[in-house]
């Protein structure tokens, strides 16, 4: 391999590592996305030159799409959103630090420092200048970030140093070489990658790299391994913890003026190894919320997409009206005196195309007026300390020093959690006798949202607050304005803390998501969010004892719109027509100056090119087994008068010449004139 | 162009496979350049030359140089005329428009800068008088590499004003054996030679020579060619502006002969080696290794880059 592609795979190593090492305190990106982009950017580097720059915008702007609004490929209005949405969270990030942000944001922060820096790097080198001042600003920034965070990121700044210090040794380096690549093979890149991008982006696009990729790219295959679960809601909360596939059936859409979590059952009674399913009883439809309370009342429609046996409501549901289906209410025997209705279940029958509308009121809630409450109130099993080990009460004792509210004391534990732990799908189930809570917080330290909640609840019953735990589903995929698919992978936990006079408030204690910022405290932001998948919990396994209701969704009819397919169609002929007709234009219009260097370009490959301190001639007189070489050695000498005696642009026959030396062609020769030799 | 290629026959004639010898004559005398020959004795070199004055139909004289050679005996004296009562100017071998200079290593300093003055000026001055030399002028100077016993070598200066440095070889045996066969029954091609070009004639070849144009991007290569050699670790001196002068008119020489009316970078490469050779020293240690002149000129040209835009 030539030394100047070795050297620009490095500067793209070089630049990952960088963006690596920022990341591991920040956490904006899946490890498997950092590697696709590493690979595309340092291919694009490759083949491209000049064009590199929009191709790595365009392939940013897909990751980012596809990472934010699946499924709105051809509603540009994401652009607006996303602008919104990034506006509100640079605003937050000067309070809250990164973390806090949504992950499209960090995201695009990511991409947009990495496309720069590799720019700007290749500009500032083209003009005769070191890397020294990469090599300190990548040091400073990821040693700004080390100090910032006190993370990991010390292996990071040696790799990043002692390669930088490589470049820097193996200096000058050929940067404007691009790997030299035919007209038609680059079309056909840009094809492919049009294509793919667009295959990727659909709604439904048959593609699923999930399986393969799992959450980041799994390395790693293991037949010994128990049958992973999937991510989606169940009702079975009894062994918390095992490791999951993503999977993104559909399984609600939900039209709603403002995005909202939709709550399905809550838990109280930790067990140590996951939570204990209540006893349900029938009970009358859920009360109205207190009057002192300010809000407004909205109405939302869920369609259900594959078969439930629950329905799923925002906070304070007013009036429920199910078409299709039938339910009844059950409430717990202990139903609390000032908000009964927070404990309530629907269960249902729900099949694929029901539909159900709810009247909810959506509260204001404001944290100056929460810092003023106390938890007292709350009923005495919400304060249980039942299995939560010496080491966890510990823990919140001093995540809450100093604290002196109700309100502060769960910010802290929730922000306590979402800087210190990693987002994973990739867990295990603690060993038998070791308590869940515990093995996460001070051993794995990863995990997904069960981790977080449970942990949430736990931490702050520790610190004497009544909690407990709910589970839904997260905001979905906007679909369009108002229309947001929930998919398998949306199903969430979280946690909720009572205060008095007021009722729950929930908590979001997981990281890699503007759900809930901790100064907001609970209300769900108008912005969507598809992030990371926050999974329910694992599919359940075979549980005669309960009688909770399932969503198993077996195969999820989606709000599939047909029309894209032959627009995208159309769209992609007439795209590769237009390209076509263009480049035969320019291609007609090139001189035979540069005909001659797209020759030599195709006849690198084969190691048949002239040299540079060779003469047209003997670079013809050299290199034997050209094919159909008098015509070369017309158009040879055609460029001859061209360059050296100032002759005439020849006419187009004798541009001609120097064409028809296709890659394929070229190759067909070498291989048969190998045969022949 | 076809005069030039009778020439160009008539010396293939008399220097049997040695078409590129000829053809770089035939460039020094396009270009009115001379010509330092440096090869054993034997090899066609005073055949080579007076087939050349031969063809051009002008005259042509040969002066051996030897440890005792005056300058009066190159350039000529003036005599007292005891019947005119007044001195007269006998000119010397060197009033001809072909010399061959033999072994010109041989001659005292002092004879040997009477000849190069002659060359570089085109004039001669004999007692205070100055008399041009006749047009064309072209002196053909040998030396003889071997015998270095009781030579005087050329000053670099004066290595600087020979436009050329040549070595004929040794022929091939094929082509010796032609040799053998054309001159069996005692006569000599050199005697079938007929006059092809007239001296109006070769001036005016000279003159659309100078014509062959010469794009700004090969000036700027022979200039790096030249520059390297300056700069070059194995030489203790290299190329002067001299040089690159040399190289850009014989490579435009080279271009018409060889019926182009602009040069290629395949002309300034064919002409490097006979151009630079000579005018650059080599360091004594790259001597000692057995390198010559004409490698480090040879490594230069694969290292410049040819532009090819």
């Amino acid at each position: 391999m030539r030394a100047d592609v070795i050297k620009k795979i490095l500067c793209g190593l070089w630049f990952m590592i960088l963006v690596a090492g920022l990341n591991t305190v920040m956490r904006f990106i899946d490890s498997g996305i950092l590697i696709l982009v590493f690979l595309f950017f340092t291919l694009v580097d490759l083949i491209f030159s000049k064009a590199g720059i929009f191709i790595k915008v365009f392939i940013s702007l897909l990751l980012v799409h596809r990472k934010y609004y699946i499924g709105n490929f051809f509603n540009l209005r994401w652009l607006t959103w996303l602008a919104q949405d990034m506006g509100r969270d640079l605003a937050a990030i000067s309070q809250q630090g990164l973390v806090m942000v949504q992950p499209v944001t960090a995201m695009v922060l990511t991409l947009a420092t990495l496309i720069v820096l590799q720019t700007v790097f290749f500009i500032v080198f083209k003009r005769g200048r070191g890397i020294t001042f990469f090599l300190c600003l990548g040091t400073a920034l990821l040693a700004a970030a080390y100090t910032w965070q006190g993370d990991g990121s010390v292996w990071y700044t040696v790799f990043f140093v002692i390669l930088g210090l490589i470049l820097k040794a193996t200096l000058p380096l050929e940067m404007k070489a691009s790997f030299p690549l035919g007209r038609w093979l680059r079309l056909l890149l840009a094809t492919v990658l049009v294509l793919t991008a667009v295959a990727w982006a659909m709604p439904d696009p048959g593609l699923d790299f999930s399986d393969w990729m799992g959450d980041g790219l799994v390395w790693k295959y293991d037949p010994l391994a128990p049958p992973r679960g999937k991510v989606g809601y169940s009702s079975y909360d009894g062994a918390l913890g095992s490791a999951l596939n993503d999977d993104d059936t559909p399984a609600l859409l939900v039209i709603t003026p403002v995005p909202v979590y939709l709550r399905g059952e809550t838990r109280w009674h930790y067990t140590g190894s996951g939570w204990e399913s209540p006893t349900l009883v029938k009970e009358d439809s859920p009360q109205l919320a207190p009057q002192h309370l300010k809000g407004e009342e909205i109405d939302i429609t869920v369609e259900v997409l594959a078969a439930a046996s629950l329905i799923f409501a925002p906070r304070y549901p007013v009036d429920i009206e199910v078409q299709g289906g039938s339910y009844d209410v059950y409430l717990p025997r202990d139903i609390n005196p000032v908000y009964p209705y927070e404990n309530y279940k629907y269960s249902a029958h729900l099949e694929e195309g029901d539909t159900y509308r709810l009247s909810v009121f959506l509260p204001e809630d404001d944290p100056e007026a929460l810092r003023e409450l106390t938890s007292a109130k709350a009923d005495s099993k919400y304060y249980s300390l039942d299995n939560i080990t010496a080491r966890v009460y510990e823990l919140a004792q001093t995540i809450v020093a100093g604290k002196t509210n109700s309100y502060d004391k769960a910010v802290a534990i929730a922000s306590y959690l979402r800087y210190n732990w990693d987002y994973s799908l990739e867990t295990e189930q603690p060993e038998p006798g070791t308590d869940f809570v515990e093995d996460f917080l001070f051993n794995r330290r990863d995990g997904y949202c069960v981790h977080f909640s449970t942990s949430f609840v736990v931490l702050a019953r520790a610190a004497g607050l009544p909690a407990r735990w709910v589970k839904g589903y997260s905001f979905g995929s906007r679909e369009e304005e108002g229309t947001y698919l929930l998919r398998n992978n949306n199903a969430h936990s979280w946690a909720e803390v009572w205060f008095d006079d007021y009722g729950w408030i929930p908590f979001e204690p997981t990281p890699g998501g503007a759900h809930l910022r901790p100064d907001v405290g609970v209300p769900p932001p108008r912005n969507p969010s598809t992030n990371k998948p926050d999974p329910g919990e694992e599919q359940p396994p075979p549980d005669p004892g309960t009688s909770g209701p399932k969503t198993e969704t077996p195969e999820g009819k989606k709000a599939v719109k047909w029309w894209p397919y032959p627009v995208i169609g159309g769209a992609v002929i007439a795209l590769a027509v237009a390209l076509y007709l263009v480049v035969k234009k320019r291609r007609d219009a090139i001189g035979i100056r540069e005909v001659y260097a797209r020759l030599q370009a195709r006849l690198r490959i084969f190691g048949w090119q002239r040299h540079r301190w060779e003469t047209p001639r003997e670079h013809l007189d050299r290199v034997e087994g050209l094919p159909d070489r008098p015509k070369l050695g017309r158009f040879v000498r055609r460029f001859e008068d061209s360059v050296y005696g100032g002759a005439e642009e020849p006419p187009k026959d004798e541009r001609q010449l120097g064409r028809g030396y296709s890659l394929v062609g070229l190759l067909i020769h070498r291989l048969t004139r190998a045969k022949g030799n | 162009m076809q005069k030039i290629k009778g020439l160009l026959d008539n010396l293939n004639k008399v220097l049997i496979g040695k078409e590129a010898v000829v053809e770089m004559v035939a460039v020094a005398l396009i270009c009115q350049g001379h010509v330092l020959v440096e090869d054993v004795p034997g090899l066609g070199k005073t055949m080579l030359v007076k087939g050349l004055a031969r063809s051009l139909g002008c005259k042509f004289s040969r002066i051996q140089f030897t440890p005792d050679l005056l300058p009066s005996d190159v350039v000529g004296v003036q005599v007292y005329n005891q019947k005119t009562m007044e001195f007269q100017y006998r000119p010397g071998p060197v009033m001809a428009n072909i010399v061959l200079a033999d072994e010109i290593n041989r001659t005292s300093p002092k004879t040997q800068s009477s000849l190069l003055e002659a060359m570089e000026e085109r004039q001669l001055t004999v007692d205070g008088e100055t008399r041009p030399l006749p047009e064309p002028f072209m002196v053909l100077a040998t030396q003889n590499p071997i015998e270095y016993e009781g030579t005087f070598p050329l000053p670099e200066a004066q290595l600087d004003r020979f436009l050329l440095r040549l070595q004929i070889g040794y022929p091939s045996p094929d082509n010796e054996v032609q040799i053998i066969r054309t001159q069996e029954h005692g006569e000599h091609p050199l005697d079938d030679l007929d006059q092809v070009l007239s001296i109006e004639e070769l001036q005016s070849i000279q003159r659309e020579a100078a014509n062959v144009s010469l794009s700004d991007s090969l000036a700027a290569y022979i200039v790096e060619l030249c520059k390297r050699t300056r700069n070059n670790s194995s030489l203790y001196l290299g190329a002067s502006p001299r040089g690159s002068l040399g190289l850009a008119r014989t490579a435009k020489a080279l271009a018409w002969l060889r019926g182009r009316d602009y040069v290629l970078p395949d002309d300034i490469k064919a002409m490097a080696v006979p151009v630079l050779a000579h005018r650059v020293i080599l360091n004594p240690e790259e001597k000692l290794q057995g390198q010559t002149a004409e490698d480090v000129i040879r490594k230069i040209i694969n290292t410049v880059y040819v532009p090819t835009r």
